[in-house]
């Protein structure tokens, strides 16, 4: 049965540094979550207070509407998947599966199909008898994966598991993880600070920085609708440009006029944001923003263009190499067309969202 | 109501096992650690002729020549072999690991042979061998050279640092070992190559280790009271005048044994102060991705290198050789007499037999014992952090500046009144022998627990292994070998002690070591011979066995 996790305004101390603070979040059964961030944003501080290795300070955490705060570590039934794999370095690759399940006094046949069937759904059944020294890391986190998800846990966690692993095999491995999570119908927590994965693999994300929460949505919706110009930057690439909000229109740069969508009534200082793949190079014409490339960058499907605007600041802008008229040299005077349906814009002093979507 | 109920949770939460492990640890480091030493400390400040507090003990030893010759007898004595020994055994390393040398396995076997071997061994062997009735003596007589005395200053060095150069070639060697390749490479691609990069890139590199071993080769050579008890003939060193004193002193308060022991250990607190003070701070943390790979000399060269160190080693292990040969060959008190006998042997399992079993009695108890508190106190240093077990770690860590002798003194001054009383018994040397052992078997655990991933624990609790068991079931099994490995090395350690054993023992309770001593002095050389062979193969076969279970781990770590 997969469980709903509920995290009530929860706090973890060390000291006088706050490193989850006043968390709330609520992850539904059988959902794939994620908390994404930089390092020392608190979200492995947060998945270690849930799988109890980390004490909470103050607040409340809920399995299935049960408080778990005094519940210890190995009675949580918690899957935890680690970065480093923790694979028992003097167990087989079968007796590392059946561990937990030992632990639970599953024995006979039981122990058998059910330590099988875990191996071979994560295609490490031919290495059954192997020691954890003969694998590779990719081999091995499939063991760690295993040995998490045959015990039926009622949540599981994951700690970056694949940062230790070369590029390809990271991307080959949260397809597989991704569908496996969908198969088990298991509540899963996972926690990275790469968003490109993040964006891959969650049903929704939650961002974190300084151990509070910044955005909490569907990847769509943290990507386009981003919150703050903190998850504007972590999520993707995001170019900033200072300007002037008022009645509806934004002036950026003090160069061009936009319409957006913001709150009404609403005046005063703004940062917009910009992403490269919305806004295209044309040329110097009236109502653009007028640029000089400095640098093109061919990369095969598209190419990267670091432009410099008039006010000497410069942003980043990609075409698609199937949708580009011409391919832009450095010294190349150019006008830059923003999609305004895609733009963000934030006050400049808090640093929130003015949209209204 | 409530509060009540709340408040004995947190009392049953805090009488967990752990606390209970760190508070017995506690309660055993005061009786066997702080209580005698603290007892010693305090008792040389009485005398024998003064009521009270007294500094006569301190002022004797500073006024009265005999005394201050000690000392400076000890200083000259550890500088010296340090310099030899260092001197030495870097060169040594340096050829060892650098070039490919032929027998290079049985010149590492016949090191640390001699490493592991008590030095009073090798101070009577050499005396069989040179000194006044020795064989080599006669035999250069007899085509009329003349060598001079090997008793006194000269043999003391002889044997210190033939028995003390392998730990810095052990110690150095590990070093150079793990010099990445892509150090020396960047040196010479920067034009600096040769002896000049040895110089400037190499040495400077692994100059920690070697302060550290030199270090080590100084309080060895402080401390030990066999060598020069028996090849010294009279020249004074403090553990030398310790033990004298200690036995004038028998029957009253050794307070006098007490001053001398408190000055030496401080000796030895100030070596270690200025090794955590100026080595530690120069250390460098270095893991070879790409070790450097012997070089391929031409044969002449070959030859003259491998000769160069295996001559060395060789000396190192002649005083075993002898001890061995000598053991099968007739005796007549301290004479050799042409022939194959078995009648050392013999004499020792008929007379002796107490002896041979109390040795490896009371090392298996003792390694038993170590081993329980390094597995159990490693964890709480490691994974139980706190002021409490910091303090723990220095306690345990505390044995480590005492010299042998000076811990027989303190365990006699503590227990052999009421409220305990173990003078006589076999615990005294079982602990003794513990306590000599805890500082090294501490920091070998503490270095393997480190090494075992925290997280294969939390993977093991998570999966519904409750933490102790966890530890039980996985950690220790984890940290067995490591500690098997670290606990034979203590054992081999404990059959060759005799400093702090000839001052515990008695009857019934005499080991080999003190056989072998009182033979020599008696001048029964077979039988000494024969119980040395004893040991030295009881050497041989730990060695064997801690380089199965250690899997190729250096004996220095």
């Amino acid at each position: 049965m997969s469980q709903t996790v509920r995290i009530e305004s929860v706090v973890k101390e060390y000291g006088n540094f706050r490193a989850v603070d006043n968390v709330n979040l609520e992850i539904k059964p059988g959902e794939f979550f994620t908390l994404l961030g930089p390092s020392g944003c608190g979200k492995t501080t947060l998945l270690r207070m849930i799988a109890g290795f980390n004490s909470i300070e103050s607040g409340k955490i809920y399995f299935n509407d049960i408080e778990i705060n005094d519940v210890p570590a190995h009675k949580r039934n918690v899957g935890m998947v680690f970065q480093n794999y923790a694979i028992f370095p003097h167990l087989s690759v079968r007796d590392n599966v059946a561990y937990g399940l030992k632990a639970r006094k599953v024995k006979g046949s039981e122990l058998t199909e059910r330590t099988d069937e875990a191996m071979k759904l994560m295609q490490i059944y031919e290495y059954r008898d192997r020691q954890p020294s003969q694998l590779s890391g990719g081999q091995q986190q499939r063991v760690a994966l295993a040995r998490a998800v045959v015990i039926h846990p009622n949540v599981l966690l994951m700690d970056e598991p694949l940062s230790n692993l070369d590029a390809k095999l990271r991307i080959q491995m949260r397809t597989s993880i991704k569908k496996l999570q969908k198969s088990l119908n298991i509540t899963t927590i996972y926690v990275t600070h790469d968003q490109e994965e993040a964006l891959a693999i969650s049903d929704r994300i939650a961002v974190m920085n300084k151990g509070k929460v910044e955005q909490l949505g569907e990847p769509k919706e943290i990507y386009m609708r981003p919150a703050n110009t903190f998850v504007a930057n972590f999520i993707g690439t995001s170019n900033f440009l200072h300007g002037e909000a008022e009645n509806g229109v934004v002036n950026i740069l003090g160069k061009v006029k936009i319409p957006v969508k913001i709150k009404n009534g609403y005046k005063g200082k703004v940062v917009v944001s910009v992403r490269p793949e919305n806004a295209a190079l044309r040329s110097v014409q009236e109502g653009m923003l007028k640029g000089k490339v400095l640098f093109a960058t061919f990369l095969g499907d598209y190419v990267n263009y670091e432009v410099e605007l008039e006010d000497g600041s410069s942003i980043e802008i990609n075409e698609y190499t199937s949708n580009m008229d011409h391919l832009r040299k450095s010294g190349d005077l150019v006008g830059i067309e923003l999609n305004t349906n895609r733009i963000t814009v934030f006050d400049d002093e808090t640093k929130n969202s003015i949209m209204v979507y | 109501m409530k509060n009540i109920g709340g408040k004995f949770q947190k009392l049953q939460k805090h009488l967990n096992f752990w606390n209970l492990v760190i508070l017995i640890f506690l309660v055993l480091s005061a009786i066997f650690i702080i209580y005698p030493f603290g007892k010693m400390f305090l008792q040389s400040f009485t005398s024998a002729t003064e009521e009270g507090f007294t500094l006569a003990n301190y002022k004797t030893f500073f006024q009265k020549k005999y005394y201050y010759t000690a000392l400076f007898n000890s200083m000259k004595i550890c500088f010296v072999t340090t310099i030899l020994a260092t001197g030495l055994g870097v060169p040594l390393a340096y050829i060892g690991t650098r070039f490919n040398l032929y027998f290079k396995r049985i010149i590492n076997i016949m090191i640390v042979l001699s490493m592991l071997s008590p030095p009073f061994i090798g101070a009577y062997s050499w005396i069989t061998l040179l000194g006044r009735a020795g064989v080599i003596t006669k035999l250069l007589a007899s085509i009329g050279i003349e060598i001079g005395s090997i008793y006194g200053f000269k043999g003391i060095i002889l044997v210190f640092t033939l028995k003390l150069f392998p730990l810095v070639y052990l110690y150095v060697s590990g070093a150079l070992s793990s010099i990445d390749s892509s150090l020396e490479e960047a040196s010479e691609s920067l034009g600096v190559s040769g002896i000049k990069r040895m110089m400037k890139v190499t040495f400077p590199v692994i100059m920690p280790t070697i302060l550290s071993a030199a270090l080590m080769v100084f309080m060895t050579s402080l401390a030990d009271f066999g060598t020069p008890r028996l090849i010294g003939e009279g020249y004074n060193v403090l553990p030398v005048i310790i033990y004298k004193e200690f036995l004038n002193e028998v029957g009253t308060n050794p307070s006098f044994a007490s001053a001398l022991s408190v000055l030496i250990t401080l000796i030895a607190a100030f070596v270690l102060w200025v090794q955590k003070a100026i080595v530690d701070k120069k250390s460098y943390n270095m893991t070879a991705l790409r070790p450097p790979v012997p070089v391929e000399l031409p044969v002449g060269k070959k030859i003259l290198a491998t000769a160069s160190v295996f001559i060395v080693a060789f000396l190192a292990v002649v005083p075993q050789i002898t001890v061995v040969v000598m053991s099968f060959i007739k005796t007549r008190g301290p004479l050799f007499v042409r022939g194959f006998s078995l009648e050392s042997y013999q004499n020792i399992l008929s007379k002796l037999s107490t002896n041979i079993k109390n040795t490896f009695l009371f090392s298996i108890l003792a390694i038993m014992i170590i081993v329980i508190i390094g597995l159990l106190g490693s964890y709480v240093i490691v994974r139980r952090k706190s002021k409490v077990t910091s303090f723990l770690d220095l306690l345990l860590m505390f044995p480590y500046v005492i010299p042998g002798s000076v811990i027989g003194i303190c365990m006699i001054v503590a227990f052999n009144a009421h409220p305990l009383v173990l003078t006589g018994s076999m615990w005294i040397i079982v602990i003794s022998y513990s306590i000599r052992k805890l500082p090294y078997t501490m920091r070998s655990s503490v270095g393997i627990l480190y090494q075992i991933d925290h997280s294969v624990e939390e993977a093991s609790i998570s999966l519904g292994v409750p933490p102790m068991k966890t530890f039980f079931k996985t950690t220790m099994f984890l940290m067995l070998p490591g500690l098997l490995s670290g606990a034979i090395l203590s054992f081999v350690n404990n059959i060759n002690e005799l400093s702090s054993t000839i001052i515990l023992y008695t009857g019934k309770t005499s080991t080999i070591s003190v056989a072998i001593f009182n033979a020599v002095n008696n001048d029964a050389f077979g039988n000494a011979a024969a119980l040395s062979t004893i040991l030295t193969f009881s050497t041989i076969i730990c060695l064997l066995i801690f380089n199965k279970i250690s899997g190729g781990k250096s004996v220095v770590g």
